[in-house]
C-alpha cells in the first residue's frame, strides 16, 4: 500500500503549491508514473480518490475538509521504462523479461522509468489588479527521474 | 470569474524520502560504513543469511562493528535472533507498512551508537515489489531469491532484480526438492541485470558462504576509505 504514502506525498505538494499560487480549487492533476517505479497506476487512482473525495461530509479528513481538491481529475501518464546499450548506445523501451540490445545484443542499462513525479496541475485562480493570472513553469527538476545508478 | 492556469512542476513524489536517504547515506559516508540492504519474499531467508554472515564476519574481521537494523511488520523475533549473536540490533515495527522507508532508518539509526568504519545490514520487509522503490541511502541492494520460489522469479519481480547490485540464490540445499535449477535462474537475472553479483548459498548447511562474504569484506573496505579522518 506504498501508493498511498505517495498520494500522501502528492496532496501536501498540491496544497503548498496551491497556496503559494493563490489558486482557490484544483481541478486537474497530471502524474508520470515509470514503468519500472513499483508503483500502481491502479492503487494510484484508488488512493487519489479516497484522500479528495469523502464519502460522507461529516467524514471528511483535513486533506478534504476545505475542498480544494474535490472532483479533481487525476491523469496518469505511464511511462515505460527505457534502456540504453552500453556498446552501441541504442535506446530501446524495455518489456518486462529481457534488456537486450535490439540492434547487436548487448545488455541494457536502465535510464529512465523509475521515477513517480507530480507533472503538473491546473486549478481556478482568481483574477487580480494585474488581470488573467497566467500558465507557470516552475524550474522542474533536472532529472525528475532520480536514477541514482 | 475565476481563470485557470497550468502550473508545471516535475516534482518527484519521493521527494521526501529521498531527502532522508540523503540525510543517511551522508552520515555513513562519514564514518565509511557500509550499508547494506536486504530484501526479498517473506521467509525467503533473509534473517538466517544474516545471522550465518555476521557470524562469518566476526571470524573474518573481528575488529569490524557489525550493526544491524531489522525490520518486519510485526514482533520482534528477527531482532531477538540477530541479538543473540551480540551485535547491536534496532527492530522497526511498521504495522502493516509493506516497506521500510529512509526516514524509519535515520530514526533507527539515532538507537545505535555507530563507530566508524563498520558494516550495517537493514533487513527490509518481506516483499520482492514495494522495497525495491525506496531508497534507504543504502551502498548495496540485494535481492534473495529462495529455491521454493521457483526459476521465474527474476522475471516476474523484474524491477526487483533489475535494480539490485547482488542477487542471493538462498536454500540452495532444497534445489533437489524443489526443482530449482540455479543455473536458469542465474542467466535469468544475468538478462535483466548483467552487472549484478550472483551468489549461490545455503546458509543452512554453509555452501556458497565464502563468495558472499568476501564479496561484502571488498566493499566494505571500499567503504572505510571515505570515513573522514577527522571523525575518530
Ligand atoms: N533448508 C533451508 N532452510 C532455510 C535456509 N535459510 C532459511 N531457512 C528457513 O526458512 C524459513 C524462513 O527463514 P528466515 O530467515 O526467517 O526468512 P526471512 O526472509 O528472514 O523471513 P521474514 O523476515 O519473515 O520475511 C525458516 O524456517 C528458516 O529456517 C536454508 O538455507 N536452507
Ligand atoms: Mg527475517
Ligand atoms: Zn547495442
Amino acid at each position: 500500500m506504498h501508493e498511498l504514502a505517495l498520494v500522501d506525498q502528492m496532496i501536501r505538494i498540491l496544497r503548498t503549491k496551491a497556496r503559494e499560487h493563490g489558486a482557490t480549487r484544483i481541478t486537474r492533476v497530471r502524474v508520470v508514473v515509470g514503468g519500472l517505479s513499483c508503483a500502481s497506476p491502479w492503487a494510484l487512482r484508488f488512493a487519489f480518490e479516497a484522500l479528495t473525495r469523502p464519502q460522507r461530509p461529516e467524514a471528511a479528513g483535513p486533506l478534504q475538509a476545505d475542498g480544494l481538491l474535490a472532483g479533481a481529475a487525476l491523469d496518469i501518464v505511464e511511462r515505460p521504462a527505457v534502456a540504453r546499450c552500453p556498446r552501441c548506445g541504442q535506446e530501446f523501451p524495455l518489456d518486462e523479461a529481457m534488456a537486450a540490445c535490439p540492434r547487436c545484443g548487448s545488455a541494457g542499462k536502465v535510464i529512465s522509468g523509475t521515477e513517480v513525479y507530480l507533472e503538473s496541475f491546473e486549478a481556478e485562480v482568481p483574477e487580480g489588479p494585474e488581470g488573467t493570472p497566467k500558465d507557470q513553469v516552475e524550474e522542474p527538476k533536472e532529472d525528475p527521474a532520480c536514477l541514482r545508478r | 470569474m475565476p481563470a485557470t492556469v497550468k502550473v508545471v512542476l516535475g516534482k518527484s513524489l519521493r521527494e521526501a524520502n529521498e531527502t532522508w536517504a540523503g540525510r543517511v547515506r551522508d552520515k555513513l559516508r562519514t564514518l565509511g560504513t557500509l550499508a547494506v540492504n536486504l530484501m526479498g519474499s517473506p521467509g525467503c531467508g533473509k534473517t538466517t543469511l544474516l545471522c550465518a554472515t555476521l557470524q562469518r564476519l566476526r571470524g573474518l574481521a573481528p575488529a569490524m562493528p557489525l550493526y544491524v537494523v531489522e525490520g518486519d511488520p510485526y514482533t520482534t523475533r528477527d531482532a531477538e535472533a540477530v541479538g543473540a549473536q551480540g551485535v547491536p540490533v534496532v527492530q522497526i515495527n511498521t504495522r502493516g507498512g509493506c516497506h521500510l522507508d529512509a526516514r524509519m532508518v535515520d530514526e533507527a539509526l539515532r538507537h545505535l551508537d555507530l563507530k566508524p568504519r563498520g558494516t550495517l545490514f537493514i533487513e527490509n520487509i518481506g516483499n520482492l515489489i514495494c522495497p525495491g522503490g525506496f531508497d534507504l541511502g543504502e551502498d548495496l541492494r540485494v535481492a534473495l531469491l529462495s529455491a521454493p520460489e521457483g526459476n521465474d522469479k527474476p522475471e516476474k519481480y523484474a524491477a526487483m532484480f533489475r535494480r539490485c547490485d547482488a542477487v542471493v540464490l538462498s536454500k540452495m540445499d532444497l534445489c533437489g526438492p524443489t526443482g530449482f535449477d540455479p543455473g536458469l535462474a542465474r542467466e535469468a537475472v544475468r538478462r535483466l541485470n548483467p552487472a549484478a553479483a550472483v551468489f549461490s548459498l545455503s546458509a543452512r548447511d554453509g555452501t556458497g558462504m565464502g563468495p558472499w562474504t568476501e564479496w561484502l569484506m571488498d566493499r566494505a573496505a571500499a567503504k572505510r576509505s571515505t570515513a573522514d579522518p577527522g571523525g575518530v
